[in-house]
């Protein structure tokens, strides 16, 4: 029985890449790589800038801490589960240990390649700020285990039965994570490795408490789908995929957007839009990516990478990316039978699309324009790359990006 | 104005070689609820496509109030309020945000949509669920937001394509007290179901379809007749004539 479960895990993990393969070939062609390629470039030149030239306030513990808690503290699994294996898997729950164990093995190695890959990064700043962080194979071993121990922390919040329970035990756990980080980077090692021995009964003792399922079957196939939606929004942006079901989510500080928006017939699609922007996973990428945006922003302007021309181009960088999310938008709905239905016109639709995208990309472009130009203008005096950077975004965002958004929803159209 | 609806010579179907639907002619007036009935596959859902604009008719026409979809769109699809039969709603809203969508889209009168909607959350006991996401909702529930979403508006014709499926007891009272009131205020109704003791009870006439053909219509003495023997029961009749060819002859 074992074996034939581990020998599922296998056929499913194949089936999935063989999913994906054709669309992987896309984004391949689509020059997303040259892209991501390009944006290494610049972000190692401006890595290498930084460690040249070190601003002597640069916060590197709180940034260690910022980098590192979410790189350790994630915890993906991938059981490639589905909604009839409620009915048809069930019933050899006994045996499922072994399907999982592959699972938790495929999660747990491109994690420590992640870590691996951010420590890279991260000693060398603290070497070249003279900052005294422990460092050498005991360091190294203390951080793998307790990723290693996330994995068990991350199964447990998985098996709670309470939604509320399972987020509050997960917050622990980052907080605890955050807090043993933060001693690795302050604190003798031999201090660090007590403490955090001590944080990790802490949350053992917390993850006795709640009432919890032996193998959390829902919670498992809702998670596999939505990382697989995660992965098709990802290929939707260079061609079109299969449509899943949205993920949602109520965002109550963004509440306010979709109750402006005034009750005429001729604001129906801006109603709609509005709504799936803001609570939609769209919505999480363009908060979480605008968040980023500003830090970069910030740090390469207050470096200033290549004289705050660096700065401005990695800023239009992010407008870009942005304002490609937010192009998503014209993808939603985009076969609802209710666009058919509804006495709305279809022009209606690309109108209120077109204007969406102006006001979130702007939005997004302002707020991201904020830390650099700060940092450019009140630190360095650089007003000229900072005006310029801003310049090139309100063109693009007001005037480029629109007309080819409205040109590729038209294609849609033409294509049905 | 005294047809609400309108179907002349009606041949359609997925493919322009395999029609589906052959020949259809009835009509739907105000004030009068007509059941569609026909086993699995017989072209019910077809039929309420094709008056939804959603299919092209091979040959034949399609009119409500007069108007076809080709000539006026907008006041063509502001003339109906449909149900389908499996729920269609937008993950990312809630209850109350469709029904203030399904609105706009009509261009219902803010003060009207209020009042509406407001009566509407009442009688189909969805109140305290009215700032749930659609995917929280049970099958029930989401029944009962697209029906809710379709009486907003007070159209002068509803289709509804099996809409007791997942309701509760009170779901299909709430529905069929309404569906009353409509029609007793001048609406049309056209409703497919399987439950025909309930269409019994509520039509005023019948539709039987039968691949794609309608193998008798008119009222509940008419379907009667039509049927070998005239049974005294819809369901009796409608037994007969979809189990033997052309509803004469007697019973195998």
């Amino acid at each position: 029985m074992d074996r034939s479960l581990s020998a599922l895990w296998a056929q499913r993990s194949a089936a999935f890449r063989k999913e994906v393969a054709p669309y992987l070939q896309y984004m391949a062609q689509s020059g997303f790589p040259g892209f991501v390629v390009l944006l290494l470039i610049v972000l190692m030149i401006g890595y290498a800038g930084l460690l040249r030239d070190m601003p002597p306030q640069l916060p590197l513990v709180p940034i260690g801490v910022a980098v590192l808690t979410p790189i350790v503290a994630w915890s993906p699994l991938r059981t490639w589960l589905l909604p009839p294996d409620l009915v048809f898997l069930a019933p050899r729950e006994p045996g499922m240990p072994v399907y999982l164990r592959r699972s938790r093995r495929r999660g747990l190695v491109p994690g420590m390649l992640a870590l691996c890959a951010a420590l890279a990064l991260y000693w060398p700043l603290c070497r070249a700020a003279g900052l005294d962080v422990p460092w050498g194979p005991a360091a190294a071993g203390l951080l793998a285990l307790l990723k290693a121990l996330q994995t068990a922390g991350a199964w447990r919040e998985r098996q709670l039965a309470w939604p509320g329970a399972r987020r509050l035990l997960r917050l622990l756990r980052w907080v605890l994570t955050a807090a043993a980080l933060t001693a690795l980077l302050t604190q003798p090692l031999w201090l660090t490795a007590g403490f955090a021995a001590l944080l990790a009964a802490l949350y053992a003792a917390a993850a006795q408490l709640p009432q919890r399922h032996g193998m959390p079957w829902e919670r498992l196939v809702a998670e596999e789908a939505r990382t697989r939606r995660g992965w098709y929004r990802f290929f939707g942006a260079f061609i079109d995929v299969p449509v899943l079901p949205a993920r949602v989510s109520r965002r109550p500080y963004l509440a306010w957007l979709g109750a402006r928006v005034a009750y005429r017939h001729a604001a129906a699609y801006r109603y709609l839009l509005t709504l799936t922007l803001t609570r939609t996973e769209l919505g999480g990428i363009l908060l979480r990516l605008t968040a980023l945006g500003a830090l970069t922003g910030y740090l390469t302007g207050a470096a200033p990478l290549l004289g705050g021309w660096g700065a401005g181009a990695v800023y239009l960088l992010f407008v870009l990316i942005v304002a490609v999310q937010v192009g998503a938008l014209r993808q939603a709905h985009r076969h609802s039978i209710w666009r058919h239905l509804y006495p709305l016109p279809e022009r209606g639709r690309e109108q209120a699309l077109l204007l969406l995208a102006r006001l979130a990309t702007g939005a997004g472009a302002l707020l991201m324009w904020l830390p650099m130009g700060a940092a450019l203008t009140l630190r360095h005096g650089l007003a000229a790359p900072a005006g310029a950077a801003l310049l090139l975004a309100a063109a693009y965002v007001l005037l480029l990006h629109p007309r080819r958004l409205r040109a590729a929803i038209r294609r849609d159209e033409e294509e049905g | 104005m005294d047809t609400v609806l309108e179907v002349k010579q009606l041949t359609g179907g997925y493919s322009p070689r395999r029609p589906v639907l052959h020949e259809l002619s009835f009509d739907v007036r105000p004030g009068e609820m007509v059941g569609l009935l026909g086993l699995n596959g017989a072209g019910k859902s077809t039929i309420i496509k094709h008056v939804l604009g959603l299919m092209k008719p091979h040959r034949g026409e399609v009119m409500i109030r007069g108007v076809s979809l080709e000539q006026d769109p907008q006041t063509y699809r502001s003339s109906y309020g449909y149900v389908p039969e499996t729920p269609v709603l937008y993950d990312e809203l809630t209850v109350s945000e469709h029904l203030r969508l399904g609105g706009m889209a009509y261009d219902v009168a803010e003060p009207d949509y209020r009042a509406r909607s407001e009566r509407l959350l009442r009688e189909f006991n969805m109140t305290p669920k009215r700032e749930a996401f659609s995917g929280h909702l049970s099958k029930g529930m989401k029944q009962k937001v697209m029906i809710m979403n379709a009486l907003l508006p007070e159209p002068p014709l509803y289709m509804i394509d099996e809409p007791f499926l997942g309701l509760d007891p009170l779901g299909i009272r709430s529905l069929l007290e309404r569906l009353v009131q409509v029609k007793e205020a001048g609406a049309a109704v056209l409703m497919s179901s399987h439950i025909l003791a309930t269409l019994e009870t509520y039509c005023d006439r019948f539709l039987v379809l039968h691949h794609g053909r309608l193998v008798a219509q008119g009222t509940l003495d008419d379907v009667r007749r039509a049927a070998a023997g005239e049974p005294d029961t819809l369901e009796e009749a409608f037994y007969r004539l979809v189990s033997e060819e052309g509803g004469d002859g007697p019973l195998a």
